[in-house]
């Protein structure tokens, strides 16, 4: 045992871990991201094929975090809604024109509560998700938010609706 | 105290899972089917060996007074690495069962392996104990999960592409007729349940073995 008021191998002992650590996200931090590109490239071909059925569209760059198919109309936006823990990152497919309308919601990650949360991982027909589907900035602000979670589902309701209310500069993006 | 005897003690005699009931938030919560348990049978098993064997190689550099953070330290970097591991070759895996592995930090089977053994042993039995008492906890992980895949909902080995690519897919074995499972086996109250009758099990069979 070390002396006891000696921190020297409390620090070595940081240091290694420090090393450990650099050593392993250096080796793994290129596989990482490209199965984080995979997975939200799965993500945006779902979204599209439940806003969009039987088009073959071409996912294009981001742009201002929307990307954008102006032949149809079609915006898929990613936002970050604040959530009780940190920040929910949501994918959403809506419609640039009149009337403005959700087309489908899919969450990316969040970092809220498991169990209390579980409603964001539900993309199932009776999940609350999928009550935020052809919603608009008139209808959205009626949707319930989830008991327990308001905060979450809060977060998730406002990030929409700002999006749904950029529709103009969306649209002026297609016409210039 | 031969390695033999300490490997048997941890993993049967003192097995973690079923005789001294720790770590059971888990195995409990991610017993749900084979390959979650695998996954998490693997983590654990690489920072319960890293940490057990670190703790041993680094004993004299800790001081009796910080000892409970430098374990914590030396578990918390196995565990992040276990974590960037299984995101970077088994993603979707990660995704089911992220949380556990985070959590593993705080089980209470590796601290006190940490405390009651590796920190009083050489590296060798304490590489032999973290094995042996992972193996244990890995067997009692495995099991609940096969049980619970097999009742709740009627295959073995679904979804093992997660984890070893996609001919591993074809590794699926369908038990049950649809609609013949039991999903609350696949739910929380139903992981008690199966985990108390194992238990069990596991008690009569101790007894019988004795007497």
């Amino acid at each position: 045992m070390a002396e006891r008021t000696s921190l020297i191998g409390p620090l070595l002992i940081a240091l290694l871990a420090a090393a450990v650590l650099t050593g392993t996200h250096l080796l793994t931090a290129e596989q990482i991201a490209a199965n984080e590109q995979i997975q939200s490239q799965r993500q945006i071909r779902q979204l599209l094929e439940g806003a969009a059925p039987g088009l073959e569209l071409v996912i294009g760059e981001w742009q201002n975090d929307s990307l954008q198919w102006c032949a149809h109309s079609l915006v898929i936006s990613r936002l970050r809604a604040k959530g009780y823990a940190g920040s929910i990152d949501v994918l959403v497919a809506w419609t640039s024109d009149e009337p403005t309308r959700t087309l489908g919601v899919s969450i990316v990650r969040h970092l809220e509560t498991p169990g209390i949360a579980d409603f964001l991982s539900d993309s199932g027909e009776d999940g609350w998700l999928h009550g935020l589907v052809d919603s608009t900035v008139a209808t959205l602000p009626d949707i319930d938010t989830v008991t327990g979670a308001t905060v979450s589902s809060r977060g998730v309701k406002r990030a929409l609706l700002a999006t749904l209310e950029s529709a103009p500069a969306i649209r002026d993006r297609c016409s210039r | 105290m031969s390695l033999k005897t300490v490997f048997a003690n941890a993993s049967v005699q003192n097995n973690a899972a079923w005789v001294q009931l720790l770590g059971l938030c888990p195995l409990l919560a991610v017993s749900t089917s084979l390959v979650n348990a695998l996954g998490l049978s693997l983590a654990t098993t690489l920072v319960m060996v890293g940490a057990n064997t670190s703790v041993a190689l680094l004993n004299r550099l800790i001081p009796a007074y910080a000892r409970l953070p430098c374990y914590v330290l030396i578990i918390a970097t196995f565990t992040t690495t276990a974590m960037l591991l299984l995101q970077a070759y088994a993603f979707e895996l990660y995704i089911g069962i992220a949380l556990f592995v985070q959590i593993i930090v705080t089980n209470c089977m590796i601290l006190s392996r940490a405390e009651a053994f590796a920190s009083r042993n050489g590296v060798l039995p304490a590489l032999i104990d973290g094995l042996g008492t992972s193996l244990g906890f890995a067997a009692a992980l495995l099991l609940l999960g096969a049980v619970r895949e097999a009742l709740g909902a009627g295959t073995l080995f679904a979804g093992m592409d997660q984890l070893f690519g996609a001919t591993a897919a074809a590794w699926k074995i369908d038990l049950l007729p649809d609609g013949g499972a039991m999903t609350l086996l696949s739910l929380p109250p139903g992981a008690f349940l199966a985990a108390g009758l194992l238990l069990a099990a596991a008690n009569a069979l101790r007894n019988a073995l004795k007497s």
